[in-house]
């Protein structure tokens, strides 16, 4: 049987800070 | 926006910014993978965690690592994928130094603390050319991935655990290509945008007999995972008395038949 979301739902979890790249950058100025 | 992200593998100049793009922390929750573990698929999750015992001794012995090691994560890898061939082409040892940065000088290689993937639609394919030679042209006219083989040195593992995405809960507008760039060469990764759709695993307490797979690139297409985004995370319910995290990864090639 494949993984359903409700599967997930039910797993023991923890809550985790995790580090994504945010929308915006600059312009290199150097490269 | 027309300039994209890059980040300097080595200290930049005095006044160059080091990346010219901003980290942007979010909770999220992680769930623990043991209980489905035999439910995710990596052609649609792109991860799975397999027991792995291994012959190998001392992990810090890199000539043991390529006579011993080497083999055993190809045995692995093509059971896994269905392949019919394996090319095991670099590994990294990452020890934790407390407060030591990543390729910082004198310092081991330190746990990544941002969620990436380790090639793109275009690095994924030059990775072959680059190390394929002439056979190159016809190795690209069939599947092929690129496989991590992740496990802790010493368990269990409670500083840094890896957390995953299930591939199949990450949009392609998601994936962010970004220049990583050495001294003498500029590789392509993936960045991840946050998405609330992300679903995300991790294995609690890995022990050093587990391994942890990770597709980080694929060329088939049409609902299969080609990209599978990691992170190291700081796991909120581990003792302050942690080991620092040991763990080795290597990165191979899988070739398949057609």
């Amino acid at each position: 049987m494949s993984l359903t979301p409700e599967m997930i739902e039910r797993l023991p979890q923890v809550d985790g800070v995790l580090t994504y790249i945010a929308r915006q950058w600059r312009r290199s100025p150097t490269i | 926006m027309a300039a994209k992200p890059y980040n300097l593998t080595y200290e930049p100049a005095p006044g160059e910014p080091r990346s010219n793009s901003r980290p942007e922390p979010h909770i999220v929750p992680i769930h623990d993978m043991r209980p489905v573990a035999d439910r995710l698929d990596f052609d649609r999750q792109g991860i799975a965690l397999v027991e792995a015992r291994t012959a190998q001794r001392d992990f810090y012995d890199e000539d043991e690592v390529r006579r011993v090691y080497y083999p055993e994560c190809v045995d692995l890898v093509l059971a896994a994928t269905g392949g019919i061939r394996a090319h095991v082409f670099d590994h990294t040892i990452r020890r934790r130094v407390w407060g030591g940065a990543d390729r910082a000088p004198g310092t081991p290689r330190q746990p990544v603390t941002r969620v990436h993937n380790d090639y793109t639609v275009t690095s994924g394919p030059q990775r072959v050319r680059n190390l394929m030679g002439g056979e190159a042209t016809a190795l690209l006219q069939r599947r092929f991935q690129i496989v991590n083989v992740w496990r802790p040195i010493r368990g269990p593992l409670r500083d840094a655990p890896l957390a995953l995405a299930d591939a199949s809960s990450v949009a392609p507008a998601d994936f962010i290509a970004s220049d990583l760039i050495y001294r003498d060469r500029t590789g392509e990764t993936y960045n991840v945008r946050y998405n609330p759709a992300h679903r995300w695993f991790y294995a609690p307490d890995m022990r050093a007999d587990e391994a942890i797979l990770i597709k980080s690139y694929d060329s088939a297409e049409g609902g299969i995972a080609r990209f599978a985004p990691h992170t190291s995370f700081e796991d909120p319910t581990a003792p302050a008395d942690k080991l620092p995290r040991e763990s080795i990864e290597i990165r191979m090639l899988v070739f398949h038949a057609s």
